[in-house]
């Protein structure tokens, strides 16, 4: 009997997509469960240190949106603010280069992930980081 | 998770076929005619700086040996990347891209390497390219590119392996337009 190649290959994939189907019955009461929604987390950002100072603009939202939440000049290459969750924190940070001005930007949404664990929610402590760092 | 895995198994043992398959004479004088065998493919576009993966399906008529697929490539990971905004001033942005493309090929000259069938191959994706920046509603420049390849196929046992160089310009001045083509290609009902 000969078994098609895609036979192989769908069972290849299987085994990748069984990761994306969660387990409601799982239960190990060993493991750590926050159970009261948490409001707020961290939003790290990193960046490029130079000498002069790097200045740096958050946004909620998009650029676009110019809701600013805070702006500051930053004399290291990394900096943590505690902000609200089921938000999307845009970063810029300013340097000069020469001439030229060069603005970096990322972006994230600060989200509440939760899992399942013997029929109880719990919810995760995932942090951001917003990666201004410039290309080298 | 079991359930899941019972069920798939159900699925994969319903493709498997459990007899030989017996051609009549008819059956038979049509296999010097043209013939068209389905295909499903899944690669990547590569140099030191990107990488793109790219599958899709389409058709393969094994008489001319010429195939035509319809391919999605994108980048899977945010790459950073500067563009000019105005002078002096230069944006660096996390940007995605994807190609919706139709890839024609034609499969030349069968040679043996190592025992192995193989062609030369050439080929053409031309499709309409798109992308994303993070933290913004601008968009990168899309359009339409040609992106023509040159490179062999080789015949492992059902599964074809297209290597290959490809001439890929997705306008950025950082990352090269040469790229180094690797895919897979399965012809159903070979």
């Amino acid at each position: 009997m000969k078994i098609h190649p895609l036979i192989y290959i769908l069972i290849a994939f299987s085994f990748l997509f069984t990761g994306c189907f969660s387990n409601d019955d799982e239960c190990d009461p060993s493991r750590f469960c926050e159970s009261t929604p948490i409001d707020s987390n961290w939003v790290n950002i990193d960046l490029t240190e130079q000498s002069t100072g790097v200045p740096i603009v958050l946004y909620n939202d998009n650029l676009e949106d110019n809701n600013v939440i805070l702006r500051d000049t930053l004399y290291t290459s990394s900096i943590s603010y505690y902000l609200p969750m089921e938000v999307v924190y845009t970063a810029e940070a300013y340097y000069r280069s020469g001439p030229n001005t060069i603005i970096a930007v990322d972006s994230r949404r600060l989200d509440q992930e939760t899992f399942q664990n013997c029929g109880q929610t719990c919810y995760e402590n995932n942090e951001i980081t917003l990666d201004l760092v410039l290309i080298d | 998770m079991i359930r899941f895995s019972f069920i798939l198994a159900l699925f994969v043992s319903s493709l498997i076929g459990f007899s030989q398959e017996v051609l009549t004479d008819a059956q038979k004088s049509s296999e010097s005619s043209i013939k068209f065998l389905p295909t499903l493919n899944l690669g990547t576009l590569v140099n030191f700086q990107d990488i793109y993966i790219d599958f899709g399906a389409g058709a393969f008529e094994t008489k001319t040996k010429l195939g035509a697929q319809l391919n999605f490539a994108f980048r899977p990971y945010y790459k950073k990347v500067q563009i000019y905004e105005e002078a002096n001033v230069i944006r660096q942005w996390k940007e995605k891209k994807y190609c919706l493309n139709l890839d024609v090929y034609k499969k030349l000259l069968e040679f043996h390497i190592a025992r192995t069938n193989t062609h030369f191959l050439l080929g053409v994706k031309t499709g309409y390219l798109f992308g994303d920046y993070r933290g913004t509603r601008q968009r990168p420049a899309a359009g339409f590119t040609i992106n023509p390849y040159a490179g062999i196929s080789l015949n492992l046992n059902g599964i074809h392996l297209a290597l290959a160089y490809q001439y890929f310009n997705d306008h950025l001045a950082s990352v090269p337009d040469s790229r180094f083509l690797i895919s897979f290609t399965i012809l159903l009902n070979e």
